[in-house]
C-alpha cells in the first residue's frame, strides 16, 4: 500500500522527494489544491470513500498517516457516493 | 475539482453594466415594468464607483422611479441569501410589496492567474431575483444565519481598504508558503482552514434551518447551495446526508464561483425550465469570506421566468433584441 501511496504522490508532486520523511503538508509538498487531487486518486485506487471530516493536515502529513487513513476509510465501490 | 471553463467579464464591463443590461431584457420582454420598481436590493463585493453604492448607479443607468427606495449590501459567497432576507424584511416591515434583487460580481480581477488556488475557480455573473409579496400567510422563507468574524483572514483580499490602503507595497507579488504567486492587493484562501469551515459547520446549519422551518430534512427536494468546488459540494453532500444528485456541484466548472451570484446560477441552469411549473421545497445554503454562514428553507418554483443570458461585453446596458 505504501508503495502504491509514493506512487501516487509523485504523480501529483513529482518535483519533491516524498521519501525524505519529512512532513508533506508543513514542508509545502501538499497543498490544498494537491490534497484534493490526493483524496481523489486514493478513492479511486483503494476503492475507498474518505469523510470529509477526516481531510485535515494531519491526515496527509506522511505516507504512513496517509496509509492509516486508507485503512480507516469505508471500504466501497466508488460509484457508491454519486448516488 | 472539476474545472471546464469560467466566465470573466471584460475590463470595460462592471458589475452595475451586467446588472444592468439584465434589467433592461425584462423590461423589454414585459417581464418587469421599469415605472413600477419601488425598491432595490443590490448584493456585490465589487462597486462600480467608492461613492455612490451600486444600486444608485444602476437606478441613474435606467432611469428608475425617483421614489424607488435604493439600497445596497456588501457581501460576499452569503450575499444572495442576505438580499433575500433583506428582500423578504423590507416586505414584511413596509408597504412594498415587491422587492428586485440584484446581484452582481465582476470581481474576477481580484484573483492572481499565478494563485492556482483562487483564479481557476472565479466567475463574474450577475442576477435579478424579483421577490413579490404572497397572498398566503404561510408563505415564507425560513433564514438562518451564522458568523465567526475570529476566522475572517481565511478568506481575504487584505490591502486596498482603510486598514490597509493600496500601494506601492501591497501591489508587490511574493511566493507564499503554498508556492503560490499572490501580492497582499490579492484574494487570499487558506483552502484548509476554509474546507474544514465548511465541512463541520454547514451540516448543522441544514438542520438547524430544517428545524426551523418545521419541514424534515428528507422532505428537500432541492439543496441549492452557494459553489465553490465539485469537490467539497460532494463531501458536503455526503456529509449532510442527502444523494449527490440533489446537491447541485456542476456551476464552478461551467461559469466559475460568482460569489453572491452562485445560488442564482444554479437555480437558472440546473432548474430553470422545470421551476416555471413545479414549486419544490429547497433549502439555500451558503458559505464563505467571514467566515459566515446562511440557509434558507423555502417551496421556490412557479416562476414567470427563469433562464440565462449572455452579456454582449464592453459594458453594454441596452438590450436590443436580436
Amino acid at each position: 500500500m505504501e508503495e502504491k501511496v509514493f506512487e501516487i504522490l509523485k504523480d501529483i508532486q513529482p518535483v519533491y522527494d516524498f521519501e525524505e520523511g519529512v512532513d508533506f503538508v508543513e514542508m509545502g509538498y501538499l497543498d490544498s489544491f494537491d490534497v484534493v487531487t490526493l483524496v481523489g486518486e486514493l478513492e479511486e485506487t483503494f476503492s475507498i470513500l474518505i469523510s470529509a471530516l477526516d481531510i485535515v493536515p494531519e491526515n496527509f502529513s506522511s505516507a504512513k498517516n496517509i496509509c492509516a487513513l486508507i485503512k480507516k476509510s469505508k471500504k466501497v465501490p466508488i460509484t457508491e457516493g454519486m448516488a | 475539482m472539476g474545472f471546464k471553463e469560467h466566465r470573466i467579464a471584460d475590463p470595460q464591463t462592471t458589475p452595475c453594466d451586467l446588472a444592468s443590461y439584465t434589467l433592461n431584457y425584462l423590461f423589454h420582454e414585459g417581464y418587469l415594468e421599469k415605472d413600477a420598481v419601488s425598491a432595490l436590493v443590490v448584493v456585490a463585493q465589487m462597486a462600480d464607483h467608492l461613492t455612490p453604492g451600486n444600486s444608485k448607479v444602476i437606478h441613474g443607468q435606467l432611469g428608475l422611479p425617483r421614489d424607488c427606495f435604493c439600497t445596497d449590501l456588501y457581501e460576499n459567497c452569503i450575499g444572495f441569501i442576505s438580499g433575500l432576507y433583506t428582500a423578504c424584511s423590507l416586505i414584511a416591515a413596509s408597504d412594498i410589496e415587491e422587492v428586485v434583487l440584484v446581484t452582481t460580481d465582476a470581481g474576477a480581477c481580484y484573483a492572481n492567474k499565478l494563485d492556482r488556488n483562487t483564479y481557476p475557480l472565479c466567475g463574474d455573473a450577475a442576477a435579478v431575483t424579483v421577490v413579490s409579496k404572497s397572498a398566503d400567510i404561510d408563505d415564507k422563507i425560513s433564514f438562518v444565519f451564522h458568523t465567526d468574524g475570529s476566522r475572517r483572514e481565511a478568506l481575504i483580499v487584505p490591502a486596498g481598504g482603510r486598514r490597509m490602503p493600496y500601494s506601492e507595497e501591497t501591489a508587490k507579488v511574493f511566493q507564499d508558503e503554498m508556492g503560490n504567486y499572490r501580492s497582499l492587493n490579492n484574494m487570499h484562501m487558506d483552502g484548509t482552514a476554509v474546507f474544514q469551515f465548511v465541512m463541520e459547520e454547514v451540516p448543522p446549519l441544514v438542520e438547524e434551518a430544517c428545524r426551523y422551518a418545521k419541514v424534515a430534512k428528507g422532505d428537500i427536494r432541492y439543496h441549492l447551495t452557494h459553489q465553490p468546488n465539485r469537490f467539497m459540494l460532494e463531501k458536503l453532500a455526503d456529509l449532510i446526508d442527502v444523494p449527490r444528485s440533489i446537491l447541485f456541484n456542476n456551476i464552478v466548472e461551467n461559469f466559475g464561483n460568482s460569489s453572491t451570484v452562485t445560488i442564482p446560477v444554479n437555480i437558472a441552469f440546473n432548474l430553470g425550465e422545470r421551476l416555471l411549473t413545479e414549486r419544490p421545497l429547497v433549502c439555500y445554503s451558503a458559505f464563505g469570506a467571514g467566515l459566515s454562514l446562511a440557509a434558507g428553507v423555502d417551496r421556490l418554483g412557479k416562476l414567470d421566468f427563469c433562464k440565462f443570458l449572455e452579456h454582449p461585453g464592453e459594458g453594454t446596458i441596452a438590450y436590443t433584441a436580436s
